[in-house]
Formats: C-alpha cells, structure tokens, sequence
C-alpha cells in the first residue's frame, strides 16, 4: 500500500464511520479529510479539489442522490471520481448512482481493504489510459 | 426528492366506494317526496271528484223524487178526471146515490185498483153525498177529513175547469196525521149534441191516496232511493229531501231518504288502500335509507381494511429499509474499527486501540438495543418493575454526555421543582423515556440548536417537558408518530425506524403517565411528559 498522497474525500454523516475512514486511508497513505454531508462536501471540494470522493448516500440536509447530481453537473468536478459507500442495496439506489457516473459501488458494512483496492483500482485504469496514449 | 421516499410514502387517496355510494343516497329523498307528492296529488283529485260525485248524485236524487211525487199526483189526477166524466156516474152517484153501484165502480174498485183510500162525492150543493173510506162506506161529512178551507178551495177549482175537458186540482193535505195526494175534478155530463153545456156549480168527486208504505215502497223499486220516509217536518239531520208541496206553497210534509253518497263510498274505499301505499313509500325509502346505509358503512370498513392493508404493507417496507441501514450503519463502524485494529493495529498506540474496541461494544450493543426495542413493542414488557430512587438530572446528563451524539449541541437544563430529591420509579423504563425523548430532540435539530429540558412538579405529578428548535412534526402525521414504524414526513435521511415514541408511549403508560405533542413545522417540537409521583401516591394512601 505504498502509494503517492492521493487526496480522498469522505463525505459520510455517521462521525464513527467518517472518522475511522479518515484514519484508515491515512495509514494507507492517502491524504484523506472528511465532510459530515453533501453540502460540506461540496463546499471542501470548491476550495480544494481532491483525487478520489466516497460519498454516503443517506444524510441528512443535502443527500448522496443530491450530491452526486451536483458532482454531476458541475463542469470543475464532474471528472474526479466518486465511490459511493451505503447501507441502501436498493438496486434503484445503485442504479441511479450507476447514471451518475460513479466508479464504484459499496453497501455497509464493507471492509477496509475493499474500499481501499477500489481506489487503487481507480488510479490503475487512470494510469493506463495514460499509458496508452 | 429523494426516489425513495417517494415510492415509500405515497399520500393516502381517498377511497373509489365512499363516492360510489353517495349519488344514490341523494336520490332516495327526492323519491320518496315525489312520490308522495304524486300520492298526495291523486288523494286531493280523488276527494274533489268523490265531492262532486256525491253532489251530483244528491242533486239526480232530489230530482228523482220531486218526479216520483209529480207521477203520484199525476196518476190521481187522471183518475179523478176519469172517473168523474160520465152521466151515468153523475145519475147513480149524485142524483140517486146508488151505494151498490158507488162500491163496485168507485169505493172498493177504486181502493182495490189504486190505492184510494178517501173517495167524496159532493152534491152542487156542497153536501156530502157519498163516502167511502178505505173502500168502505162511511157514514160521515167530508168535513170529517178536510178542512174547510182545503175544501173550498178543490170545489172552487175545480168547478172552474172547462166543461168538456174538466182538469182535476191536486193538492196535498194532513188526514188523521198521515199525508195525503188530493185529487178534485168536477163531474162533467157527456156532450149533448143540441145544445151548449150551461157552466155552472157541479157535483165534485175527491179523492185521496194515503203516502204509505206502500207508495215509499213503490218509489224505492221505481227510483232506487233508500230508506225513503215521509215527515211533516224536516228532519234536523242532513238528510236530502223534497218538500210535498203544491206549487206556490208552503211544504205540507217531506219527502226524505237516505243519500247514497258513492264518492263517500269512494273515498272511503280509497282510505286504506292510499293509507299503506304512503307507509309503504315511506318504508321503501326508510329501507332503502338503511340498506344504502349499511352498503356504505361495509364498503367504508372494506375500504378502512384496504388502507390498513396498505399502510401495514408500507409500514413493513419502510421497515426493512430503514432497519437494514440502522444495522448496517453501526455494522460498518464495527467493521471500520475492526479493519483499523486489523491492518494499522501496530502503528496505534494503547488507548487507542482500546477506543476502537470500546467502539466495537458500544456499536454491539446499539445493535443488540435495537433489536430489543423491536422486541420490546412485538412483545411488550414482561420484566417486573423494579423501582428504584434516581437522581433525574443525572440520568439526563448522562444519556446526553455518553449515549447520543450531542456535537455541537447545547443542553438546557432547568430543574424547577422545590427540592431537588430523587424520583422513584423503574429505572429502565424511565430512561427509555428520557434517552428517546433526547435522541429525538437532538436527531432532528441543526448542530448549533439548543435543546431545553424542564423538570417541575404539578400536583403530585412529575412533568418533564423537552423542547427542541428542530425541524417539527407535520400537522398530519401528530397523529400517528406515536405508532410503531411511523415517522413524520419530513424526516428525509435523518437516520431512524420510528421506534422511539412508540417506546416512550409504552413506557409512560407503564409508570400511568402521560405524553403530550405540540409541534410546528420547521420550528420545533415540545414534548410534554406527566407521571404520577410514586412516592407521594403511598403516602396518600
């Protein structure tokens, strides 16, 4: 797990979670910071764009649905990646978060080394398609 | 809006049966009031036209009798006439008075053959010079029977008739109480054909036909009058009548009988019959009222069976998907804290690695609450209570400090009572009522809002009021917050199954409290909580 200080961002409304997030990814190396809702979210990446977004889906104020059609449609962000971590299994949920353009997909409770292989993942795809051209 | 929420909790529609039913329960009234109305029509037309039946038929009957009495006055009139037209009448009767020959052609024949029963024969003198009564000779005057006046007036009258056409005078009169038809005509001899017929004083033939029975019995078969009667006065009874009178007279009696009255008859007839068609309208739209009624009432508790089917359905989708992120939320912290210690356990120190594992209990056993709050309203409570002195603010910081994520919140606590002493009650059931009532105060109010807890006593009662600046309960969903699974609708992705007031309901009535919800919208909700003091209830005792 030796990889560059990728930023992360997590915006998650449970503390116990984000923070434990937080912690995790930056043992991992990463530099990772957290929001307790979308609207943080939102207003953290404005100031600071970041490499990689995990994002809640239910929270209160602005929601995970919320948040990633602001990603979306947002011309500075809607490149950065977005994994989104939730409790809804819903296919409905996955399926509109799929329509977003997320890159990933995990319901709770997840493990760690889940999240942070999807990461990689991310930044692997991300290296080839630079690679080839 | 999120998609979920929509499709979790659509608006209650009202139900297709109740306005299904409406439309002929309006018509019922009208029908049956224009029923009536027609019935009520067709009565009055029925009573008018009985009304006038019954006139018509009074005034048919009236005629009818005056032409029976002009009949009996003609038929006596043509035999006086007939039988005073003959010399030889006048030879025997007057002149040699000829009793043998008066009786077999006058005095029985006449009362035999057509009721006579008074024959005079007056000489030109004016004496009396035969009489027969009730076909028997009769030794008396014609003054026996007529009164002077009567008599003079028939001679005179009659004498004034031609004399080759004599024209009989038919008076009536009152002889020994019973009534009488009269008929005078004078004795006229037959034409001789040398010479004029000299036009003076003649010998005069009455005679009189009692009004009987058997005269009334001849008038009923001949002009079907009922009960016919004759009366010297008038009856004082509405009885229809003729007066027996000559013309230009004063009735000497009447002739009376009972009317026939067919539109009574008719009307009568007609009572009963529209009598039960009006109760059974009134029945038919009683009934009708009634089964419509019912028909509704059974398509409102199909209806009200439908909704609660819908509402449990609902209720029980909501449910799962609430729950399953209520489990899966602490699931994914235990996981969190368990990868921590798993991967980067090494690089943390001590304490840390025993919050992590403080984490892990405390998550376990927010899980294993939750299920025991499910367990708690499936089930009820069947632990005994064990009351016990608790110090209340106490119980309140610590749920506050320790139990809920408080953040940035600010607690307000005032404890207004005159001595600050212990409560006594079942520990765990008042702290499930101030742990949900915080939870609740604190879940769904901003992170800079302050919650307000009052504690008083009032009237041996323990009142508790919380009082959050929160987002509120929706007006139509006070109602139902108390009942398990059910969450105002405003609650958006604020975490939660809506166990929480159904628990502090349950729990205050086991203390024989109760709870009070005033709510705005968007600007907060005061929970008031009221519990009888155990203590000071023994002490009452």
């Amino acid at each position: 797990m030796n990889v560059p200080s990728r930023k992360v961002l997590v915006i998650e409304d449970e503390a116990d979670i984000r923070e434990r997030l937080v912690r995790g990814l930056g043992f991992a190396g990463y530099d990772a910071s957290g929001a307790s809702d979308g609207a943080e979210g939102i207003a953290r990446l404005m100031e600071a764009p970041v490499d990689v977004i995990i994002c809640d889906m239910m929270m209160p104020s602005l929601n995970g649905f919320g948040t990633l059609t602001v990603l979306s449609d947002h011309p500075d962000l809607a490149g950065i990646p977005v994994i989104v971590l939730t409790a809804l299994g819903e296919r409905t949920t996955r399926d509109f978060a799929l329509g977003k353009g997320v890159r990933g997909y995990l319901t709770k409770p997840f493990q760690f080394s889940e999240l942070v292989e999807t990461i990689e993942g991310l930044f692997e795809s991300t290296h080839a398609e630079a690679e080839v051209r | 809006m999120n998609p979920i929420e929509s499709k979790a909790g659509p608006e209650a529609e009202t139900s297709p049966f109740l306005t299904a039913a409406d439309p002929l329960r309006g018509l019922i009234v009208p029908m049956v009031l224009l029923l009536s109305i027609a019935v009520v029509v067709i009565i009055a037309i029925s009573w008018f036209a009985a009304e006038r039946l019954d006139h018509e038929t009074e005034n048919r009957d009236v005629a009818l009798a005056r032409t029976a009495l002009a009949t009996e006055a003609e038929r006596l009139g043509f035999l006086a006439k007939d039988l005073s037209y003959w010399d030889e009448a006048i030879e025997r009767l007057v002149i040699a008075g000829d009793l043998d020959w008066a009786d077999a052609n006058v005095g029985s024949y006449a009362y035999e053959n057509s009721r006579v029963n008074l024959v005079i024969v007056m000489s030109v003198l004016g004496k009396t010079r035969l009489l027969f009564k009730d076909g028997q000779i009769y030794d008396g005057k014609v003054q026996d029977f007529l009164a002077p006046a009567m008599l003079d007036f028939l001679t005179r009258t009659a004498n004034a008739a031609p004399m080759g056409e004599p024209e009989p005078v038919v008076r009536y009169a009152v002889i020994g109480g019973q009534v009488h038809t009269i008929a005078a005509s004078a004795f006229t001899p037959e034409l001789d054909s040398d010479g004029p017929l000299k036009r003076s004083p003649r010998p005069i033939l009455i005679i009189a036909s009692v009004m009987d029975e058997g005269f009334l019995a001849g008038i009923a078969d001949a002009f079907l009058l009922e009960d016919l009667a004759v009366s010297l006065a008038l009856p004082d009874a509405a009885r229809v009548y003729a007066p027996i009178s000559a013309r230009d007279e004063w009735a000497t009696a009447y002739l009376t009988w009972n009317p026939s009255r067919p539109g009574t008859r008719l009307r009568q007839d007609l009572l009963i019959p529209v009598v039960v068609s009006l109760l059974a309208i009134a029945l038919l739209g009683l009934l009708y009222t009634r089964r419509l009624a019912r028909a509704r009432r059974e398509a409102e508790a199909i209806s009200m069976a439908l909704e609660r089917e819908r509402e449990l359905r609902d209720l029980k989708s909501r449910f799962i998907s609430t729950v399953s992120h209520e489990m899966r939320t602490p699931l994914a912290t235990i996981q969190a804290a368990t990868d921590l210690l798993d991967h980067f356990g090494n690089r943390m120190t001590a304490e840390e690695r025993q919050k992590e594992m403080d984490t892990i209990r405390g998550r376990v056993a927010a899980i294993d609450d939750l299920l025991g709050e499910a367990l708690l309203l499936e089930k009820g409570e069947t632990r005994q209570p064990a009351p016990e002195d608790i110090d209340l603010p106490a119980m309140i910081r610590a749920h506050w400090q320790n139990n809920l994520p408080s953040e940035g919140r600010a607690l307000e606590l005032v404890d207004e009572r005159p001595v600050a002493a212990t409560v006594r009650f079942d520990r765990r059931t008042l702290s499930q009522i101030i742990g949900n009532l915080l939870q609740n105060a604190l879940k769904y109010s901003a992170a800079d809002s302050t919650v307000a807890v009052r504690i008083l006593e009032e009237d041996d009662r323990l009142v508790i009021t919380v009082t959050d600046h929160g987002i509120g309960i929706p007006q139509k969903d006070l109602a139902h917050v108390r009942e398990p699974f059910s969450r105002g609708g405003n609650v958006a992705d604020v975490g939660g199954v809506g166990f929480g007031l159904s628990i502090v309901d349950r729990a205050i009535a086991l203390l024989g409290g109760s709870l009070n919800l005033v709510s705005t919208e968007g600007e907060g909700t005061i929970v008031t909580v009221s519990l009888p003091l155990p203590v000071n209830r023994e002490l009452s005792r």
